[in-house]
């Protein structure tokens, strides 16, 4: 098989996304009252509503609504106000009523869109950019043109249905649907929040797709209306995939692909698809629209039985729920608690903060780093300049932080660590109070014992010392008592000030200001010099 | 103390309730009397009853008693303190099967209580058990009955109506005092004018359809089967209202006896009564129900009301509206009769297709096959347009016929069906058998309120003939109203012969 | 519009009903008979009339609050299943590429 290059040397990949999102915020399911948590023994989780028991009937939950509307106005959506929910029908075991509760031609949120600043290694997956524009025409802030390119994703639509159970295949091999013994069905997912998210086939490599699905992900954590989980099945995403030669326009035929449950299965299971088409399409057959299975370990896609797939979902309004009528008072309020939205948050990181835009980028891209950062410069005095406590802060954040996040695979939450703890710790040592070398050995003490840096610096007397008095007295303590380098030192032997520090720093137990100690022992020696001569 | 079932079968809810304040009698009397009467009739005559519950309805009794023992009257107890009640086998009720009169749920345990059994429930009625009906509710005569043919109390060979036949002739037969129905083309309307009895589909809206099972979710409604007006009356006051697990449902006041009461004190006169008299020209109207017919219009006359002639220009439409509607929302709401989680399930299958299949054919009676497979058709993508789509434009058209005729008049009267009820066997071909629902079908279309009362027995059949009472929506009052005042003109029995026959030959076979 | 005996086949399978070939030209009968009384539907003069989904006039906006309530315990669910394991809803294979049965 070609590689991704050398197929986009002769075709365009035009890939559209399916994004599907549990609003795991909700305290409740979207047509029942449910409570929802991740874990729960099976099936202990329902109700006769979502377990479609004969004569119940689905109430719609007005929170997810309000979750809906708010991933809507975030994505530049237009909020229909007038809408209604359909009954998709199809037979499937995890389905309760074998018919899904959605949202018909008219969704919540219809026709947005989000921009895609392509920056770096990312960019390069793309080899031609038509439609495509470059990033300093955009609004990204601090990036160069040969940084990247900007392109923007349509959104056709974001409705609001309800989720279906879970399948365990029993038998067979490992757990697969295909040659196994009989299943087992959980319904405590059934009926969870669902928004579905319909991209335009605007996509063009597998790349943007992983980044798109970042964004996308980064605003819903934003907004807090899901957890979005990859790993636990609250964010999924299909994507549909066809190629076309290079100049044309048409279509080519799709297929949608499944299982990409990971950032990196998403781009890889894409690419994969991408090049089976393009070989395919080259030595002279045709693809057939059809449901592919992404299998990583086997790094395939494998077509689903045609059984599987529906011609028709007998779709009508739903009788049982009333049409949806959203005010104008309703919608403004809803845009009215939108939080600020990730490029807003790295906009404000760059010009305001003055960070840089890789910095910027980073914690903005991490929802925990950037709403702790937020805190920790909130909890700076209103004397203190918050441009010069930024740039420390997020350093501290993004390496030091980070690396025992990764080191320890904790989460900020999980530590003791608080945000007006890493500022104290932060001005500690921009004050140059500790070392920046202590500085890390605080912050480990702070994750674990949640103590302040300040009362934990002077509990363990590792304060620096940087009064010049004292560190005068070190000094010439430690001059007199070595007459002879001095003498060596004055004669031109000057490599051996790094003798003097080092003793200096013995006699403090290293709590001693480097800085400060190597222009003592300079100008004292130099008055030295001039008081023998 | 004690009450003998002859007793019993004359009561009307207001005489158990100023028994029971006069401490003539217990509610336990009451059942006991009350399962008494059932143990004579249902088996060997009317088969009524898909299950009884007769240690629920002691219990429930006993709990009335309670209440009266500590000095209150049975008011305190509520509404229907004492009174017998049956609800439809479509209907949910803890501690009993719900079957549908189905095998696909003949095994079906309860799991939850419906929201007009919980209330009624609450207002201290006696749960006496689970009544027949068509399978799913489809149906006009309760033969599509998967366990039993239920029997007219007024003769024995005949249907009793449907698919809320159980209830009408338990009712009919004195076995209850009042019993709950669903109607979604004429389900109470229809079985209530073949056994003689009062039935009530109040406005779409108005008693919550949580806990009964679907049929046309957008068309069903519960409402009550009674002797008399004032029985159904009350029992609608039992259970009407908002109800936060139905969206549909609407906040109603209690006030349908106080209507009753308003009619029998006030009358009607100087009200505006419409009449279709091209109805009367529609396909099997029989010369018996016609003459019924003309009488009370007569009688409403005599009244003081304004008999006001209008046309409604597409009713005839609304039949084809509901033969759409109805099939569509059906084959969606018995999607979820899947063999998984409950329901008739073959145990051998080899694959979930297989499973679903086989349990569902096997499950599932002929009527039921042909309306799924019906409204699969009339949804499928291209048949949409032709059909689904058209009829509720239809609906919008009927529905505002109606409203233009509830400009003229208060309500409207037509025959509740075209002829009295038809023997047991009679009608197998079903676009015949929907013919009886013509009358009733285009009221559930548009959304308002119908009763059937009893206007004598047919001159040919000797059957009971039934006056349909239309009102605007959500203004069943000008229904309860006029029904209440026409009733007190009329003195005919509405308890069947059967009865009074039982009870002068003790173990006798009326058939 | 009429039906043949292999569309209702296939509708039969679209609604997950066993149909045996004998049932087929009765069922396929009885389903036209109820087609052709469908006929005025299709007759009337509707192009401005906009379609009525629902018979109450302006129901709009029916929703509850986002609260929780008890769900019924995993035994309580269970309680109707033909089968079950552990804790589940047990059914045959959903592809018919094994011999598996229960």
């Amino acid at each position: 098989m070609k590689t991704l290059a050398e197929v986009f040397c002769d075709w365009e990949a035009v890939i559209g996304l399916e994004v599907h999102t549990e609003l795991t915020t909700l305290n409740s399911k979207v047509f029942c009252p449910c409570k929802v948590e991740f874990g729960a023994p099976p099936n202990s989780q329902v109700c006769p509503i979502c377990l479609g028991i004969p004569g119940t009937l689905p109430v719609l939950n007005r929170a997810a609504i309000e979750s809906t509307v708010l991933a809507g106005l975030a994505t530049n959506c237009t909020i229909e106000k007038q809408s209604m929910f359909y009954r998709k029908h199809y037979f499937y075991p995890d389905m309760t009523k074998n018919l899904q509760i959605t949202q018909g031609p008219v969704a919540f949120c219809m026709r947005g869109g989000l921009t895609l600043e392509v920056l770096g290694a990312s960019a390069a997956e793309r080899t031609h950019l038509e439609g495509t524009q470059p990033v300093d025409q955009s609004n990204v802030n601090g990036a160069s043109p040969a940084d990247g390119y900007v392109t923007r994703i349509g959104i056709t639509r974001i409705h609001l249905e309800e989720d279906a159970g879970k399948l365990v295949h029993i038998g067979g091999e490992s757990g697969r649907i295909s040659g196994a013994d009989y299943s087992l069905v959980d319904y405590n997912r059934c009926g969870m929040g669902l928004i579905e998210l319909v991209t335009e086939p605007d996509l063009r490599t597998p790349e943007e797709a992983r980044l798109f699905l970042q964004k996308l992900r980064l605003i819903y954590l934003t907004l807090g209306i899901s957890d979005c989980s990859m790993e636990q099945g609250s964010l999924r995403c299909d994507g549909n995939i066809s190629l076309r030669r290079r100049g044309t326009s048409t279509f080519g035929t799709k297929t949608e692909l499944k299982n990409m449950n990971s950032f990196k299965n998403l781009h890889d299971g894409l690419a994969f698809e991408i090049c089976r088409q393009a070989e395919l399409l080259e030595s002279g057959g045709t693809v057939v629209q059809e449901t592919r299975h992404w299998e990583p370990s086997k790094n395939r896609t494998i077509g689903m039985r045609s059984k599987e797939t529906v011609a028709d979902y007998y779709l009508f309004p739903d009788p049982d729920l009333a049409p949806n009528d959203l005010s104008d008072a309703f919608i403004n309020e809803m845009r009215s608690r939108l939080p600020e939205l990730p490029d807003a948050r790295i906009a404000r990181y760059v010009t305001t903060l003055q960070l840089s835009l890789a910095d910027a980028r980073i914690l903005a891209g991490d929802i925990e780093l950037a709403r702790f950062f937020d805190r920790a410069l909130e909890a700076a005095p209103q004397t203190a300049s918050t441009q010069e406590l930024a740039k420390p802060l997020a350093n501290m954040l993004i390496n030091e932080v980070s690396a025992y996040l990764n080191a320890e695979t904790l989460s900020l939450e999980q530590t003791k660590l608080k945000p007006e703890y890493l500022l104290e710790l932060t001005q500690l040592v921009l004050s140059e109070e500790i070392s920046s070398k202590q500085g890390k050995e605080v912050l480990a003490q702070v994750f674990i014992q949640g103590v302040s840096p300040a009362e934990l610096v002077e509990e363990l007397g590792i304060k620096q010392v940087s009064n010049v008095e004292e560190i005068g007295a070190v000094a010439q303590r430690i001059l007199d008592a070595n007459p002879a380098k001095v003498a060596e030192y004055q004669a031109g032997k000057t490599g051996l000030l790094g003798f003097f520090v080092g003793q200096a720093m013995k006699a403090t137990d290293g709590r001693a200001n480097p800085k400060l100690i190597n222009e003592t022992f300079v100008n004292l020696l130099s008055k030295g010099t001039e008081s023998h001569g | 103390m004690s009450l003998s079932p002859a007793e019993y079968t004359g009561f009307s809810v207001l005489d158990i309730l100023t028994g029971l304040d006069c401490r003539d009698f217990t509610a336990r009397d009451v059942a006991k009397a009350a399962i008494a009467t059932i143990e004579s009739l249902e088996a060997e005559h009317v088969g009524a009853f898909i299950s009884l519950t007769p240690e629920m309805a002691l219990k429930a009794a006993g709990n009335v008693d309670g209440t009266c023992v500590s000095g209150a009257s049975p008011f305190e107890a509520g509404l229907l303190a004492g009174v017998p009640i049956g609800y439809k086998d479509n209907m949910n009720l803890l501690g009993s099967r719900t079957t549908c009169a189905s095998r696909m749920m003949e095994n079906y345990e309860s799991m939850v209580n419906a929201t007009c059994v919980s209330k009624t429930l609450a207002a201290g009625a006696l749960p006496m058990g689970k009544t027949n009906l068509d399978e799913f509710a489809f149906g006009s005569s309760t033969e599509t009955s998967a366990f039993k043919t239920t029997h007219n109390p007024w003769d024995l060979t005949r249907v009793p109506g449907g698919s809320s036949g159980g209830s009408a002739a338990a009712v009919a037969s004195g076995m209850l005092t009042v019993a709950l129905g669903s109607d979604t083309g004429g389900s109470i309307r229809q079985p209530a004018s073949f056994c003689g009895v009062v039935g009530f589909k109040p406005t779409y809206g108005v008693v919550s359809r949580y806990g009964v099972v679907a049929f046309g979710s957008s068309l069903d409604q519960v409402g009550p089967f009674g002797r008399s007006v004032a029985d159904v009356a009350l029992t609608t006051d039992a259970m009407c209202g908002h109800d936060v697990r139905d969206s549909t449902s609407q906040n109603i006041d209690p006030t349908y006896y106080k209507s009753v009461l308003a009619g029998q004190r006030e009358g009607i006169k100087g009200m505006r009564v419409g009449v279709v008299s091209e109805y009367l020209n529609a396909p099997g109207v029989t010369a018996e129900v016609t003459a019924a017919f003309k009488e009370a219009l007569q009688r409403v006359e005599d009244l003081g009301a304004h008999i006001v002639e209008l046309e409604l220009p597409h009713a005839k439409a609304a039949l084809s509206a509901y033969y759409v509607i109805g099939p569509c929302e059906a084959f969606s709401n018995l999607s979820r009769f899947d063999s998984i989680r409950y329901g008739y399930c073959v145990p051998d299958a080899t694959t979930m297709t297989e499973q679903y299949e086989r349990s569902r054919a096997e499950g599932f009676g002929p009527e039921v096959i042909r309306r799924i497979l019906l409204g699969t058709y009339l949804l499928s993508s291209g048949v949409y347009d032709t059909y689904y789509y058209p009829a509720q434009q239809v609906r919008t058209l009927i529905t505002q016929d109606y409203h233009s005729a509830f400009e003229q008049v208060d309500v409207l009267l037509t025959p509740t069906s075209p002829r009295t009820a038809f023997a047991v066997g009679e009608v197998s071909d079903p676009t015949t058998m929907y013919l009886s629902d013509i009358f009733t079908i285009p009221i559930n279309i548009a959304g308002n309120g119908g009763l059937s009362l009893p206007i004598g027995l047919g001159l040919d059949s000797g059957m009971p003939v039934g006056l349909q009472i239309i009102g605007p929506q959500f203004k069943d009052s000008n229904i309860m109203r006029v029904a209440a005042a026409l009733e007190a003109t009329y003195d005919i029995p509405r308890l069947a012969p059967l009865v009074q026959e039982l009870s002068n030959t003790p173990g006798g076979d009326a058939r | 519009m009429h039906l043949t005996t292999e569309a209702v086949r296939e509708l039969a399978f679209c609604a997950r009903i066993e149909l045996h070939d004998e049932e087929l030209p009765a069922l396929t009968r009885d389903l036209n008979a109820i087609m052709d009384s469908l006929e005025p539907i299709t007759h009337f003069e509707l192009d401005e009339v906009e379609p009525t989904y629902h018979p109450i006039a302006g129901l709009v906006n029916v929703t509850r609050e986002d609260v929780a309530k008890p769900c019924l315990t995993q035994q309580e669910a269970l309680s109707n299943a033909p089968f079950t394991q552990d804790g589940q809803f047990k059914i045959p294979p959903i592809l018919a590429d094994a011999g598996g049965t229960r």
